[in-house]
């Protein structure tokens, strides 16, 4: 039997390959001073903003529940009980887990990056384009990276598993470094 | 009453009287401007700084102009400068802003990046060529950095939200038009400029940023209050309502030394304040005066006027081509002028200047007179029309005195017309 051909990429970096380049695309164009934004913002700065009230609610049935399971920076698993609807950054938060959500899940930085295990990762819906930005400046991105405050959970992510990274970049200034909240 | 209508009934060797539906290009004058411009021709001759007779004559009708335009807009008559024109308000009113940085940052600190270095203008893509040709120079000869926002194609003007993302620390001029010439779309002016004075609050240690609106098309149509708006800078322009080719910058509270600054392009014999020297064109002074006065009086009923038959219009259009005609920049999430129609002929695969050249009576354009009238517009390209319908687009704006039988005959006439290309190609 032939061995297989070998794909030049293999199927996750052909998608961030595909990813980057089409952010190059709609990069700024800067024409010596001159910017055209093309950027359209379809939420505005100051749309409503959650603060995980729905997440402390428990499941109303065994219907809506939806188990994952957080592997910490220091490997210990972690299963949770979520339901249908939850975000996972104020679910992590509601069971003390150490996912940072620094600007509130508004897309404005890259604290509360996860690792999704390979086989979920499919079934989330395509970032969009400002989380792709703050996952741009994220430490130790990989090709399963996304932001834990932009998954939703679904009966189909059962089971997932979110991984923390080692490190998370906060922009603050004045090197104020946060308690894990 | 018969009221002097010359320039509607031009008779040519007894045929169909010309219609004029290019108001938005320019205005015929009032018989009252008119009036206005030969009395101060005849009785106001003299050097407005001459201490005797003849110059204190000039000098009130020029004090008596000042505050006509101030009063149309809400202001004090300290705060109007006459100019030669809205070309020449708008490229005083950015210079203005390119000195104001450089005064305000002169001794700020070291270690600002590249960027930093240049004030920062943000404005829109649909601006008129006043505005946006003096931006690309500036950024051309790295005098400033600019911001182009692009309208929305969902509203047709920009949306606030995009003007505020757009903001850097080093922006010091937001300039954006009332009213687009091409499809009469009013921009949020005031909901931005709100914005800004509070981001200007709150940044306090730095220069606060500068605002001006053109507001060319929107004066003697809608009616334009520069309190309400909550302006630093706008421009008027006489010849768009019914007043002469000269124009007034409007700066707040200028001279008190808190508001606005405004930096003088020319420098001479001191009239204006020092602000715009040059011996006052009395007459024509007189003249935006007078027209001013009569918007101020009278802009309900030029708005409610102008809005019956541009409507009448577009329903009549409605009602003879159906689904062949198209209106550009009609949407419902905002507003135009009154007088306004951007309508595209499908029928024909021709351009609208074509369409044009075959009426007989009506006297339009495709755009900004000082466009080519050959390719589509840039501005309905931006705004996301195709191009084969922007190809097309013809800009009817009607005026004081056009009639509900004028907007029949029209009609009737670019049907000719139509007819006349269609059966050509056939």
């Amino acid at each position: 039997m032939a061995a297989p051909l070998q794909r030049l990429l293999c199927k996750h970096c052909t998608k961030l390959v595909k990813r980057t380049f089409d952010r190059e695309k709609l990069r700024h164009r800067d024409v010596k001073n001159i910017t055209y934004s093309m950027k359209r913002y379809f939420k505005t700065a100051t749309g409503a903003l959650y603060h995980g009230e729905y997440e402390m609610q428990d499941p109303k049935s065994p219907d809506e529940v939806v188990n994952i399971t957080f592997i910490d920076k220091s490997g210990t698993q972690i299963p949770i009980k979520g339901k249908i609807g939850d975000n996972v950054l104020y679910l992590a938060h509601r069971y003390g887990i150490e996912l940072e959500g620094a600007c509130e899940a508004s897309l404005a930085c890259s604290t509360c990056h996860v690792y999704v295990k390979d086989e979920y990762l499919d079934k989330l819906p395509e970032p969009e384009e400002e989380e792709d930005d703050m996952l741009d400046l994220a430490h130790f991105l990989k090709e399963n990276s996304r932001l834990g405050c932009q998954i939703i959970l679904t009966k189909e992510l059962e089971g997932m598993e979110l991984t923390l990274p080692k490190a998370t970049r906060n922009f603050y200034v004045d090197g104020h470094v946060p308690q894990p909240h | 009453m018969n009221k002097n209508k010359s320039h509607m009934d031009s008779e040519l060797n007894g045929k169909a009287k010309s219609l004029y539906l290019d108001n938005n290009a320019t205005t015929p004058l009032e018989p009252d401007v008119i009036n206005a411009i030969t009395s101060a021709l005849s009785k106001a001759w003299g050097n407005p700084s001459s201490s005797h007779s003849e110059g204190v004559e000039a000098k009130t009708v020029i004090q008596e102009s000042r505050q006509n335009v101030a009063e149309m807009l809400g202001a004090k008559s300290s705060d109007v400068i006459f100019t030669s024109g809205g070309t020449e308000g708008n490229n005083m009113i950015l210079h203005t802003g390119v000195k104001y940085f450089h005064s305000e940052r002169g001794l700020s600190h070291g270690g600002l990046t590249d960027k930093e270095h240049l004030p920062h203008f943000i404005t829109s893509n649909l601006e008129h060529d006043a505005v946006k040709l003096v931006l690309e120079h500036f950024a051309e000869e790295g005098i400033a950095g600019v911001t182009f926002v692009p309208a929305s194609p969902k509203t047709g003007h920009v949306m606030v939200d995009d003007v505020i993302a757009a903001i850097r620390p080093s922006t010091c001029m937001i300039s954006v038009m009332l009213a687009n010439n091409e499809t009469g779309i009013i921009q949020p002016v005031k909901e931005i400029f709100e914005r800004v004075r509070q981001i200007n609050a709150s940044r306090k240690p730095m220069p606060k940023i500068l605002l001006h609106t053109d507001a060319a098309q929107a004066i003697g149509k809608i009616s334009v209050n520069v309190q309400d708006l909550g302006t630093d800078y706008l421009t008027v322009v006489g010849h768009k309502f019914y007043g002469p080719r000269i124009g007034v910058i409007y700066v707040r509270d200028l001279g008190s030394g808190k508001e606005a600054p405004l930096h003088p392009m020319f420098y001479g014999g001191g009239q204006e304040r020092h602000y715009r020297p040059g011996t006052e064109n009395t007459a024509m002074i007189a003249g935006l005066g007078r027209a001013a006065k009569l918007v101020t009086e009278n802009i309900d009923k030029y708005t409610r006027h102008m809005e019956k038959v541009r409507d009448y219009l577009e329903e009549k259009l409605k009602m003879e081509f159906g689904e062949d005609v198209c209106f550009n920049g009609k949407f419902d999430k905002s507003q135009r002028i009154p007088n306004t129609c951007n309508v595209s002929f499908l029928t024909v695969d021709c351009s609208g200047f074509l369409v044009l050249s075959m009426c007989k009576q009506v006297q339009a354009s495709i755009g900004a007179a000082c466009h080519s009238q050959s390719r589509p517009s840039p501005i309905l390209l931006a705004l996301g029309i195709e191009e084969t319908v922007a190809k097309r687009a013809i800009r009817l704006s009607v005026g004081r005195e056009t009639t509900q039988e004028d907007i029949d005959c029209a009609v009737n006439d670019l049907k000719q017309a139509l007819d006349g290309i269609k059966n050509d190609k056939s």
